[in-house]
């Protein structure tokens, strides 16, 4: 199977068949295949990085635990995708006094690193309003529109795909995506940048 | 789907700052999901049955079940035969105190239960090689102690739990 894995790029549904037989190596692939489509949707409920990747850890361990009841083994990355949304959407109740909604902890944290980087504070400053901002956009955005454009632009997943991973047309994806870009550019605009 | 990348040749300036900013929160997340399932089959492995939360809360559900049940038949025993062991009042006229009066029944098992929890930090380790996490250990000890009154007896049980937490560590 090793060498097989090697030589040719492994289907979903392969993977998944070999996972059901408690297959470890198998279930891995899937985990770095679709971590990223995974952390992109939680993080769409949660808006909160570190909340998303916990999340996300748990999704897969309760893939793992229950890929028996995955009817159709094509379909792994829409059952994967609603794990994960109402996993995301349990912390967000329970913890939501704890972790904000998009918030900047996360940002603050790089913002050592940059600070470092750079020995303009007011750079650091302008950096810092930038991701407000796109934070502030992302919130405005609909509980449909926001994973697929964060599908979009941190997987860089095609329409279909993404169509694939929400359980949506490719079509409908497209409708939204195109909505979201002209909110987007109006949003983030240079204009509305230097406005604050 | 990963190798069906959708890549985007000309990104306006708003598309570049939505993929920086989405990069700087989550790419620090990938590749712990594979190192917690790695880590969820070594401790499968290693002790099945003691890490496996699923399992210790069915032995400690049985084990409850046990007390309440015992506690509530007692309760019930005291209950039906309660009135049968009243004893005669030796002030009633022309009544005849018995040689060996039966105990009045009260309360014949007392159950006690309490939990003690210390949290203990257990340092920093190394998962998958390249993810620190800080080992946090709360160790439970839950006490239940019976009194049976009638029988001058009195029993206690202690079952010591330990619970782990992982918690991600930064790194900068």
């Amino acid at each position: 199977m090793a060498q097989t894995m090697e030589q040719i790029v492994p289907t979903t549904a392969d993977l998944v068949e070999h996972a059901r037989g408690r297959d470890a190596e198998a279930f891995a692939a899937l985990i770095r295949r679709y971590e990223r489509v995974a952390l992109s949707v939680a993080f769409s409920v949660t808006g909160n990085a570190d909340a998303a990747g916990d999340v996300v850890q748990d999704a897969f361990l309760r893939a793992w635990q229950r890929l028996g009841d995955l009817k159709e083994p094509g379909s792994f990355a829409t059952w994967l995708c609603g794990i994960a949304r109402n996993l995301a959407i349990d912390m967000r109740r329970r913890d939501r006094h704890v972790r904000t909604s998009f918030d900047t902890a996360g940002g603050d944290a790089l913002a050592i690193v940059d600070n470092r980087e750079s020995a303009d504070p007011l750079d650091e400053l302008d950096r810092r309003e930038r991701r407000q901002l796109v934070a502030q956009a992302l919130r405005s955005l609909d509980d449909v529109t926001r994973p697929a454009v964060i599908l979009r632009y941190y997987d860089g997943l095609s329409s279909k795909e993404i169509g694939e991973a929400l359980g949506m047309s490719s079509a409908a994806v497209d409708m939204r995506l195109s909505r979201a870009r002209q909110q987007l550019k109006k949003m983030l605009s240079p204009e509305e940048m230097s406005h604050g | 789907m990963a190798d069906l990348k959708f890549t985007q040749l000309h990104d306006e300036p708003h598309e570049s700052l939505m993929r920086d900013y989405l990069s700087d929160r989550l790419d620090r997340q990938v590749g712990l999901s594979e190192a917690r399932f790695r880590e969820f089959l070594a401790e499968e492995k290693s002790a099945p049955m003691s890490r496996n939360p699923l399992h210790l809360s069915n032995r400690l559900r049985g084990w409850t079940f046990g007390i309440v049940g015992a506690a509530l038949a007692a309760s019930l025993a005291a209950l039906w035969a309660g009135p049968y062991l009243q004893p005669i009042s030796p002030a009633q006229p022309g009544a005849v105190a018995p040689a060996h009066e039966p105990t009045l029944v009260n309360n014949p098992i007392v159950v006690e239960q309490d939990v003690q929890s210390q949290m203990f930090d257990d340092g920093a380790v190394m998962i998958d090689g390249n993810t620190p996490v800080r080992v946090i250990r709360r160790h439970d000890l839950q006490r239940t102690r019976w009194i049976d009154q009638d029988q001058k007896l009195q029993g206690e049980q202690v079952v010591p739990q330990d619970h782990l937490v992982y918690v991600r560590m930064k790194t900068y």
